[in-house]
């Protein structure tokens, strides 16, 4: 019995049905079942740090994550310029899973003056974190991170039922002449498929700036205009069907006294409101796209009075079949 | 031929099973049918597209993966600037990729609003800052010979592709599919 997944989708023409045997047809549709826990590829996280231009300060990003329920194999993408005359730059990655844990930790990346560079890795993220921690020393060179990117990258297809519902298709039943098919057999296609499509959240929006010196707080903002609300961005998002609901997560701090207020506002539709206390706190909003499939959002910071607010982290998750 | 699915998930139904426990179910080319229906709907969707905030005046540089199939792509984007401020014409928001940037000709150039100086955002709490959202071009031309407003291309593949680009003078952007292959049994 083998489990295997063809490296690129197996397109089945339309003309083959009806005028095959199933037993011919299903065990093609079923490699493609493991071809979409190998290959299907949302990714977890896709952020444009709002950073700081020439920066020493080795920063820290923390992003609020919903991963795989299979304890996924992802890559990671880091991309980081380095500002002038050259940086030898760390990446270190955790994840918070009842505690930080160090699931990456690269070797120095050197950065030609003025060059971009692009590091590339991959780590297991475990079923149960809630948090990334991006951290990119540069022992005093001034970089400039420009972003990150995380996408599932499994390394094979596991055996067994997994804990997202994935069921993997082997060949030893179907891959002999004359065997029988059974209704599960058809059944699983399904099964397996939605349960990779719903398992795999999909990042629909973020901002994310350092949590030790951020870029912007409230404290930037006109004082005068204490109680107000700010706009801190503002972007499109494109999404594949109709009306949703998206989890959203925000992750800020205050100087003192209480929580300061995020806002992420569908332009003309409906609005989350979330504290920035030191904890990740996490609302479902509706968004409902337009006839092209967009939405606009509008992330907001009310300016509190006397006190310093200041964002760290402000996500959304979409997961396929989850409507208003 | 085969299209890529445009099926809407909104209506998705996450528990049914095809046959079930019907008893004795007769073979069926209907239930092969439904059975490839879904996993092919899976395998093509399109991937909801990521809308990145931040505040860059000058270029980054990031990724987007893309679902089999793709072809080309654009980018809806943000500006901000200080409406009435002093200065010249902003510069325009230019987009590189892999595939579409090799020469200087293909980078694709998207006009500026002509008022004020600056693309930050109104992080700062400025009063009069103007935000405008704007579509790279929607115009295919693959091979132009000079730098115009147009889609990005991407090579058609079975798989996901992982598309390095970069952008200038945006303070957000989303990266979004702007077409796919007509049939996915020529690739």
């Amino acid at each position: 019995m083998t489990i295997g997944s063809p490296t690129a989708y197996d397109v089945i023409p339309a003309a083959e049905f009806g005028l095959v045997k199933i037993g011919n047809v299903l065990p093609r549709i079923l490699g493609n079942v493991n071809y979409l826990y190998m290959r299907h590829q949302p990714s977890l996280v896709s952020v444009i740090y709002l950073t700081t231009e020439n920066d020493t300060s080795d920063p820290v990003y923390r992003i609020p994550i919903v991963p795989s329920a299979d304890g996924l194999r992802y890559t990671f993408r880091h991309t980081t310029e380095d500002s002038g005359g050259g940086s030898t730059v760390v990446y270190t990655v955790d994840e918070y899973d009842s505690g930080w844990n160090t699931i990456h930790t690269s070797a120095g990346q050197v950065i030609a003056s003025g060059a971009t560079d692009t590091y590339e890795h991959t780590a297991t993220i475990s079923d149960t974190a809630t948090e990334l921690r991006i951290t990119i020393g540069s022992s005093g060179d001034d970089i400039t991170p420009h972003g990150l990117l995380v996408y599932p990258d499994p390394a094979s297809v596991p055996t067994g039922t997994q804990p997202s519902g994935f069921v993997a298709y082997d060949d030893g039943i179907l891959g002999t002449t004359n065997n029988p098919v059974t209704t599960e057999h058809v059944d699983r296609c399904r099964q397996s498929a939605v349960a990779v499509l719903r398992d795999r959240r999909q990042m629909v929006v973020s901002l994310v700036q350092d949590t030790g010196t951020a870029r912007y707080d409230t404290g930037d903002m006109n004082a005068a205009a204490v109680t107000l609300y700010r706009r801190i961005g503002s972007t499109e998002v494109w999404l594949p069907g109709g009306d949703c609901t998206v989890d959203v997560y925000a992750l800020g701090d205050v100087s003192s006294g209480a929580a300061g207020k995020v806002r992420l506002v569908q332009v003309a539709g409906d609005n989350v409101e979330l504290d920035l206390d030191g904890t990740v706190h996490t609302d479902t909003l509706t968004l409902k796209p337009d006839g092209d499939g967009f939405v606009r959002l509008d992330a907001y910071m009310q300016i509190p009075s006397g006190r310093t607010a200041t964002l760290r982290a402000l996500v959304a998750y979409w997961r396929p079949g989850d409507a208003p | 031929m085969r299209k890529p699915s445009k099926r809407d998930w909104s209506d998705l139904d996450t528990t049914s099973e095809i046959i079930g426990e019907l008893a004795a179910p007769p073979a069926s080319v209907a239930y092969l049918g439904q059975a490839e229906a879904i996993v092919h709907s899976v395998a093509t969707a399109p991937y909801a597209c990521c809308g990145h905030m931040y505040d860059a005046q000058g270029e980054r540089t990031h990724a987007a993966i893309l679902p089999l199939g793709v072809n080309h792509w654009r980018v809806a984007f943000t500006r901000c600037r200080i409406h009435g401020s002093a200065g010249s014409q902003q510069s325009p928001t230019l987009i590189t990729s892999a595939s579409s940037g090799a020469t200087a000709a293909d980078v694709v150039t998207v006009p500026a609003q002509t008022v004020g100086t600056y693309g930050y955002m109104d992080v700062t709490g400025t009063t009069d800052a103007v935000v405008k959202h704007q579509r790279s071009g929607a115009q295919v031309d693959d091979t132009p010979a000079a730098t115009k407003d147009r889609q990005l291309e991407l090579t058609e593949t079975l798989r996901p592709t992982v598309e390095a680009y970069t952008i200038e003078q945006s303070a957000g952007h989303c990266v979004f599919i702007a077409g796919r292959t007509q049939d996915l049994e020529t690739l």
